[in-house]
């Protein structure tokens, strides 16, 4: 059996842990990590064991671990915040003996803080796992949410390359999260939000947008690879 | 310490507050106003000490250069709070760029809310003292002349406390390696008068800095000497320990003159010296000039732990990266221009974005990590 490993913002994204318990191979399974299990038993025919890093035992890593980044001719400003997360969760792979790992980011935030490019910070994070050892990381960064990938199964699958010119603003009104509230009439918390990913059928093979793509043409050669 | 410091129609300071801890780092791009937020505290406490004339011609500034570009008015109003021991006072006052004297200026126990000094319509008056006409000229703030016989005590602690405030924004190693004759417990804007300065240093004082230097800088070091040479001029000279060149068991004393010494050794005498003195505040501009990236975390830790509050501004994301996280979040404050070139503050690790890098790397590599330049430009929109 394939075993990932996956870490991403929070619970509307990645999941979250079991509190008290922690378990990482016990938690639950957000709207993104749906998708990636389901990519993997497309091609494997069987579910991947998933465990989860939470952000802050990540960050907390991270942070006590690594060592100065500092932006040059080889290595942008800006994307060091992205290598370092990855660099660590590679780290914690080699160490678990992970197949995979699974790296999620928004392409949200402001422009003087993070690339605006989702391909500048899909690639500092490759960059970090491949400078942790591991070889099997996949950078996972919907543009402009996770939210957009959801709201393309929603909307049939139809003209889904558009919603990545969506606003990354919360407050906008043309935020990923907005549009899923004026169609579906309730708020998208993580529940309902796993309600479409996981048990409606949301088919990874039917969205066709280019971050969406980039993620899963990663995670199917990975996954073809190891398999 | 001073809390709080706001100013008005200051060079590109129009209506700036910002609040200070006892460590406080300015960064932010060339230009953004850093150096003019040192010049504006040392400004305002010179017109506690008077003498407005002589400072504005230490700087080569005229009384013009002090105002805002698209000034309105010859005036420059400012406010500081200060924590003296349990208490807090407010100083505010107005300087007129014309007379060169504050002719509105008051100081209040906040804690009490008592008025301690006032002067208004060309009359001053102490506490419930009764009011008394201005009828002799002056420079600054009416407190740069009064005798301490006429004022309370609490107003000389005030007085003295801002008297104390040291700024040493344009140090200059070419400056540092004059010779001086006399200091008066000075080091000069510029470092100028630092070997009359040194030469003034009590034995237990000069002794202190030695051991410093030795122990947490440069290990050959032994220490500063200082020696009157014709009519009064200082001379300085540093001792360092070396081997013979012929016998690497025995060492010499190697005397190296101040026109030989490094820039860096210079300012670092020139910045631990101050923190020798009874100056209660500190200002330093780039202090990482000069300095080696190895010595900077005992630098920044010294700045830390001394007694005496410290403002500094810095481009060195080093120097930054030595400061604790917690720390850093009440200390380094970003300086930006807005579109009509007036400069703006944030504390730095409060800004969406920025905190966040701050969970995962280090306070100069956060910086590093960010665009200033964008980050002036998306602030200033908002």
């Amino acid at each position: 059996m394939i075993k990932v490993l996956v870490s991403g913002e929070g619970k509307t994204d990645m999941g979250e842990l079991n509190y008290p318990y922690n378990d990482p191979a016990d938690f639950k399974k957000g709207p993104m990590t749906c998708l990636a299990e389901k990519i993997i038993k497309q091609r494997t025919g069987e579910t991947p064991h998933i465990e989860l890093v939470a952000k802050k035992t990540l960050t907390q890593k991270a942070k006590s671990r690594s060592k100065m980044k500092l932006p040059g001719k080889k290595s942008r400003q800006k994307t060091a915040y992205f290598y370092k997360n990855a660099y660590i969760l590679g780290q914690i792979a080699l160490e678990k003996r992970e197949d995979i790992a699974i790296l999620f980011r928004d392409t949200d935030g402001t422009q003087s803080t993070s690339p605006s490019n989702w391909k500048e910070r899909a690639e500092s994070i490759h960059d970090g796992f491949k400078d942790s050892g591991f070889q099997n990381g996949v950078a996972m960064v919907p543009k402009p949410t996770s939210e957009a990938w959801i709201l393309c199964c929603l909307q049939n699958y139809q003209n889904c390359e558009k919603l990545e010119e969506l606003s990354g603003n919360e407050s906008s009104s043309k935020h990923p999260k907005k549009i899923i509230e004026q169609i579906t009439g309730t708020v998208p918390t993580m529940e309902n939000l796993v309600k479409i990913a996981c048990e409606e059928n949301c088919d990874t093979a039917q969205i066709d947008m280019p971050s969406f793509n980039a993620f899963k043409t990663c995670l199917e050669k990975i996954t073809t690879r190891i398999g | 310490m001073i809390s709080e410091f706001y100013i008005n129609n200051f060079k590109s300071l129009v209506n700036f507050k910002f609040q200070l801890d006892k460590f406080t780092c300015l960064i932010g791009l060339n230009g953004s106003g850093k150096s003019t937020i040192l010049q504006a505290v040392d400004f305002t406490t010179q017109l506690i000490k008077g003498h407005i004339e002589d400072w504005l011609k230490t700087r080569e500034w005229g009384p013009e250069d002090l105002l805002y570009y698209f000034k309105s008015t010859e005036n420059i109003n400012f406010v500081i709070k200060l924590q003296i021991e349990k208490s807090s006072y407010s100083w505010r006052s107005e300087f007129n760029a014309n007379t060169l004297t504050c002719p509105n200026e008051e100081i209040v126990n906040d804690t009490s809310g008592e008025i301690l000094f006032k002067v208004a319509d060309r009359a001053y008056h102490i506490g419930n003292n009764p009011l008394k006409p201005i009828e002799f000229k002056y420079e600054g703030s009416l407190l740069s002349i009064l005798q301490d016989e006429v004022l309370t005590e609490e107003l000389i602690n005030i007085r003295d406390f801002l008297i104390s405030v040291k700024s040493t924004d344009l140090l200059s190693p070419q400056l540092m390696r004059k010779r001086a004759r006399q200091a008066d417990n000075d080091l000069g804007l510029g470092g100028e008068k630092l070997s009359a300065f040194l030469y003034d240093l009590s034995d237990e004082k000069k002794s202190k800095l030695n051991q410093l230097i030795k122990e947490k800088f440069q290990p050959t070091f032994e220490s500063v000497e200082t020696t009157t040479i014709q009519a009064g001029w200082k001379k300085l000279s540093i001792i360092e320990k070396v081997y013979q060149e012929n016998n690497l068991f025995k060492t010499k004393r190697l005397s190296t003159e101040a026109r030989h010494i490094s820039d860096g050794l210079l300012r670092l005498l020139a910045i631990l010296s101050q923190m020798m003195t009874n100056h209660q505040v500190l200002l330093f501009d780039e202090i990482e000039d000069g300095i080696n990236p190895e010595i900077v975390e005992k630098l920044v830790d010294l700045l830390i732990s001394t007694p005496q509050q410290i403002l500094i501004t810095t481009h060195s994301p080093i120097l930054l990266n030595y400061i604790e996280d917690e720390q850093a979040k009440k200390s380094v404050i970003f300086t930006y221009k807005n579109k009509k070139g007036i400069t703006q503050q944030q504390p730095f690790f409060t800004i969406k974005g920025v905190a966040e890098k701050l969970e995962i790397l280090g306070p100069g590599e956060a910086m590093l990590d960010v665009s200033l330049n964008e980050l002036a430009q998306e602030l200033s929109h908002d």
